[in-house]
């Protein structure tokens, strides 16, 4: 099943104004550093340039949380396939209509052991 | 002559200074709490959309799953909504004197109807696929309910512009959000009969039951004898591989007394919640009835157990909550053989050869045959 991806508009914004942010900061920081200004008029083109930095900073930070929440994916799953005779085992793509002990006919490897599933699961955490 | 304009420049630091402290003194304290309520607003918002975004997602699955295994005749979309807004109206309780029967009596009406709601708009699904069927439509009821709770709550709070009501929900939406993650999960496995982690206790019994004579008793539960360490052991879990809990309470109840309350012991194997931080698939033992679900089971199983003072033992397997609606993983399964050992062992200490103990695998047995 496709997920449709979460609508990203505010993140596009939200990006947008971190850029613009990031350019307000870079250049109040370099009038800021500029010796011939008064040490007051200084002072306050640093602090813009830190709150334009901390906005850019705490902007991507949570629009990172947003993504690791955003992204689901159905995690992929296998089936089991064993023979009651002989040690034959084989790991498939699970395929709509197994379930855990469904025989699935005789034995490739042997010809005599009937083969059914022995287990159904899906490995590690659905990735997020 | 000094103009004014030179005055505001000579001064500008003393000016932006104190507009700077202006600024900050009406931002933080005069509209902070708004601009949070906006903030958080915003990502609930946010967080409903996604959960709008799953509901449609599993509703369209369902539509999806109905159209190809039911073969409908006609369109089965405005019957499904109709199962998607119902409701169970729980017993009074102000006198709880025979309150467990009534609960145990509206869901089996609640259950026949749903099932009989499922086969009449998929004619073309075998009683299995039905089962699966049932529970993908009660997945999607589920993200369906769960939107339309958080959307109340997000317009009620907008509309009353109550901060608390704002914070509750934006504390809670995280762990909301995930639990309906796990719900879209368990929507695609029912829709393809994937066992769920859930379904640990009946794999266990299924493993016990093998190639065993196998016969059913009560609602859709299966029973087959086997021996054990030189013990009579009678397995039994729902029967499979549709979706399906069965009624182990009453399968107990029938099996402790065709064998005139001669039980040694009752071994119920189910899959238990952990706590954040313990690994999954661990498996634990402790007393009493381990099953979960409204209480009528458990409450059954207690009441017959008490009454022929057979002692009841539980062994779980930790898992979190989604990963018991999600597809079974690895380490799940393969607690099932470990847990088989324990059982063993739980036997061979608690009871004495020729003794009959009923081995319980509890939990929804889709993908899961017997």
């Amino acid at each position: 099943m496709s997920q449709p991806k979460p609508r990203s508009g505010s993140s596009i914004v939200i990006t947008i104004v971190a850029a613009v942010m990031a350019v307000v900061g870079l250049y109040t920081i370099g009038l800021a550093l500029n010796g011939n200004l008064d040490p007051t008029i200084q002072i306050l083109y640093f602090t813009i340039a830190v709150l334009a930095f901390t906005f850019v900073v705490l902007s991507f930070t949570r629009m990172r949380r947003g993504v690791r929440i955003g992204a689901f994916t159905p995690p992929k799953v296998l089936s089991v396939v064993k023979c009651g005779q002989c040690s034959f085992k084989q790991i498939k793509n699970f395929a709509l209509g197994d379930f855990v002990f469904k025989t699935l006919g005789k034995c490739t490897q042997c010809t005599t052991g009937d083969l059914s599933i022995n287990g159904i699961y899906t490995e590690g955490s659905p990735k997020k | 002559m000094a103009t004014p304009f030179d005055a505001i420049l000579g001064n500008l630091g003393t000016i932006s200074q104190l507009l700077f402290t202006v600024l900050f003194i009406a931002l933080f304290f005069g509209f902070g709490q708004k601009l949070q309520m906006r903030q958080f607003l915003w990502e609930i918002d946010k967080g409903l959309r996604r959960l709008d975004m799953f509901r449609n997602s599993a509703k369209d699955l369902t539509l999806k799953t109905v159209k190809e295994i039911g073969k409908p005749s006609t369109d089965p979309g405005p019957q499904i909504n109709v199962l998607m807004e119902q409701f169970l109206i729980s017993p009074v309780d102000m006198d709880p004197a025979g309150i467990v029967g009534k609960i145990d009596h509206l869901l089996d009406v609640r259950d026949a109807k749903f099932k009989e709601d499922v086969r009449r708009i998929a004619p073309g699904a075998d009683s299995s696929q039905v089962m699966n069927l049932e529970n993908l439509v009660e997945a999607s009821w589920a993200l369906n309910t769960i939107y339309r709770i958080i959307r109340h709550f997000y317009l009620m709070g907008k509309k009353t512009n109550s901060i608390f009501i704002i914070i509750q929900l934006q504390a809670l939406l995280p762990l909301i959000i995930q639990e309906a993650e796990a719900y879209l999960g368990a929507a695609k496995a029912f829709a393809e009969g994937q066992p769920i982690g859930d379904g640990i206790g009946p794999l266990v019994a299924s493993r016990l039951m093998k190639d065993k004579e196998k016969r059913k008793v009560e609602k859709d539960v299966v029973v087959a004898e086997t021996m054990m360490e030189d013990r009579r052991v009678i397995a039994l879990k729902a029967e499979g591989p549709g979706g399906n809990v069965g009624k182990p309470g009453d399968a107990i109840k029938t099996i402790i007394e065709e064998n005139v309350g001669k039980v040694s012991m009752v071994v119920m194997v189910d899959a238990a919640v952990k706590f954040e931080g313990e690994t999954s698939g661990e498996i634990s033992e402790g007393i009493g009835a381990a099953i979960g679900g409204v209480g009528t089971e458990r409450f059954k199983i207690e009441q017959e157990a008490t009454v022929h003072k057979i002692p009841v033992y539980a062994v779980i397997v930790k898992e979190s909550i989604q990963e018991a609606i999600t597809p079974m993983k690895k380490e799940i399964m393969e607690a099932g053989e470990k847990v088989i050992e324990r059982i063993k062992s739980l036997i061979l200490e608690r009871s004495k050869p020729g003794d009959t103990i009923i081995v319980a695998g509890i939990g929804n047995t889709i993908g899961i045959g017997q």
